[in-house]
């Protein structure tokens, strides 16, 4: 596909918010924004720019699921502006700030306290923390034989330095009582449907406690972007995004495991299949336990807009990430894996966030078709060369190749 | 509630302009194929997402995965659809978005062994080597 094949799609919906379709087809007439979107669209990539957006990869329309292209992960942080966007389901209000509420209570808390957004950032310390959100799903699109549910590329993720109030704290002020096994999440968004499960998740209290997990209002010096949360979302570093519930409005703390289907059923794998370290005890079974950690992982961003790399010209730099406990090392490979050399690691942001790499190009004997990158943890995890095959498709995080064009 | 901008439209204006395009168009939301069990499939798949989530799978869409895909709108997500409509909606599905469709129309954008995803890089995927 050539830029020549590209052509703008310009989407004017005045009075038609990018979820209204959704809340009129459910009868529940939610206009999100009135916005003018804009996109270019090209064979089956369509881009297109969400209210507040850049254009950004549509996967679907309806509930939104867009993916951030790969040149956005060439800056440390991601953008707010290009920070990937998913939702499970299509109903999503339009949330006023001067109204909201957050709600905390539940059968093992102490109290119930309702909070506006004035008083958590008034009574309770802010605090900062820069923190990758991954889909559980990203890069589920490479897997070969493929697996259903969203075609991901590389990029249903995103790095950003978030602010909000530590979870503990809250937790602390409703008081939990001796019998809190989880703390739950529910959010203003909704399915159309009423029979559809809601999208609740939980925590179990060890995570739910520790001094890094948040309740943010900001991302990148800015209050979120409405697809990415707005006002509130939690956030869960480490742990991949499916725990960090967006628009959320009230927090439970439990006296027993939550039992809905995004809990049982959904964001689950074979157990064993993947080393973590941070394990969510209470919603295993015998065969399958929860997706947990984010799995060590790297990326080459310095593509040319072809997508291949010219062997000693371009720029040889991406980026490494993991659970949080460090990256120690990116290696790269010029001859598919014989032999590999270490790279120059970036400015360290904390041990949740991307870390950049860069190289040199080696004087290189011979042709060179791929260039492979993988990175390796400080608890001695390691990319793999071939994705780990599991049912939905989860934690892919094989070596990244990308293909070499001949000098010309 | 941030809403969107002047700043913001012409910053995506912009970004269309360096992106090296051409003339405008308007476009909605996706439609789904012409032809029998369209309008079931409107009235009890649409009601809840749009068709894209069907186009992107039509690469691998096997009876046995659209089967499995309506078996799981109904039971785990409660659409009401009766056993004789599911039926009506797998036949549509594999009609209409089955792998010989998806060959036919992305015959260029199939998954290459170097691990580029389609359409992920500026310049969209990469070249067949």
């Amino acid at each position: 596909m050539t830029l020549n094949r590209r052509d703008v799609t310009t989407r004017l919906l005045a009075g038609m918010a990018w979820t209204g379709f959704a809340g009129a087809a459910a009868g529940l007439p939610r206009k999100l924004l009135a916005a003018t979107q804009q996109g270019l669209a090209a064979g089956r990539e369509v881009l297109v720019a969400l209210p507040g957006k850049v254009a950004l990869r549509r996967l679907t329309e309806r509930p939104p699921n867009f993916e951030t292209p790969l040149e956005y992960f060439r800056s440390v942080l991601t953008p707010n502006e290009a920070f990937f966007v998913r939702y499970h389901h299509a109903v999503i209000p339009e949330i006023a700030a001067e109204d909201f509420r957050l709600e905390i209570g539940g059968p093992a808390a102490e109290r119930s306290l309702s909070l506006s957004l004035a008083d958590l950032r008034r009574d309770f310390p802010a605090t900062e923390i820069v923190a990758v959100c991954q889909c559980s799903g990203n890069r589920r699109g490479l897997f070969e034989p493929p697996v259903a549910g969203l075609q991901w590329g590389h990029g249903a993720m995103g790095n950003a330095r978030w602010r909000g109030v530590r979870l503990a704290d809250l937790l602390q002020r409703a008081g939990l009582k001796s019998s809190a096994v989880e703390i739950s999440f529910d959010a203003a968004d909704a399915p159309p449907l009423e029979g559809t499960p809601d999208f609740i998740k939980s925590l179990p209290l060890v995570k739910a406690l520790h001094p890094d997990t948040l309740i943010a209002y900001e991302m990148n010096g800015a209050p979120l972007p409405v697809p990415n949360g707005f006002p509130l979302r939690v956030v869960v570093p480490g742990w991949t995004a499916t725990y960090w519930l967006k628009h959320v409005n009230r927090i439970s703390a439990l006296d027993a495991s939550e039992k809905n289907f995004w809990m049982t059923s959904a964001y689950r794998m074979p157990r064993q299949l993947f080393p973590l370290v941070e394990r969510f005890p209470g919603q295993e079974t015998a065969e399958r336990a929860p997706v947990t950690e984010i799995a060590v992982n790297s990326l080459i961003t310095s593509m040319e807009r072809d997508g291949t790399l010219r062997a000693g010209r371009s720029a040889l730099s991406g980026i490494a990430w993991d659970a949080g406990r460090g990256i120690d090392r990116v290696e790269l490979s010029f001859d598919r894996g014989a032999s590999w050399r270490r790279c120059e690691l970036g400015e360290d942001l904390g041990p949740y966030s991307f870390r950049i790499w860069r190289s040199d190009w080696p004087t290189l004997a011979g042709d060179l078709h791929e260039v492979w990158a993988r990175a390796a943890n400080k608890a001695g995890q390691s990319q793999v060369e071939t994705p780990i095959a599991n049912p939905s498709g989860y934690q892919h995080n094989a070596y990244h190749r990308v293909r070499v064009e001949a000098q010309s | 509630m941030r809403r969107p901008t002047a700043t913001i439209s012409l910053l995506s204006f912009l970004m269309v302009l360096a992106m090296g395009v051409a003339a405008p168009r308007v476009v909605a939301e996706p439609e789904a194929a012409a032809g029998e069990g369209r309008e079931l499939f409107v009235a009890r798949c649409s009601v809840c997402h749009s068709i894209d989530y069907i186009e992107m799978h039509a690469r691998f869409g096997t009876r046995t995965l659209w089967e499995a895909s309506v078996t799981k709108m109904r039971n785990a997500f409660k659409a009401p659809i009766t056993d004789d409509e599911a039926r009506q909606l797998v036949d549509y599905l594999q009609r209409n978005y089955g792998p010989t469709r998806a060959q036919r129309t992305t015959a260029s954008s199939s998954m290459s062994n170097t691990s580029v995803a389609p359409g992920l890089t500026a310049g969209g995927e990469p070249r067949s080597p």
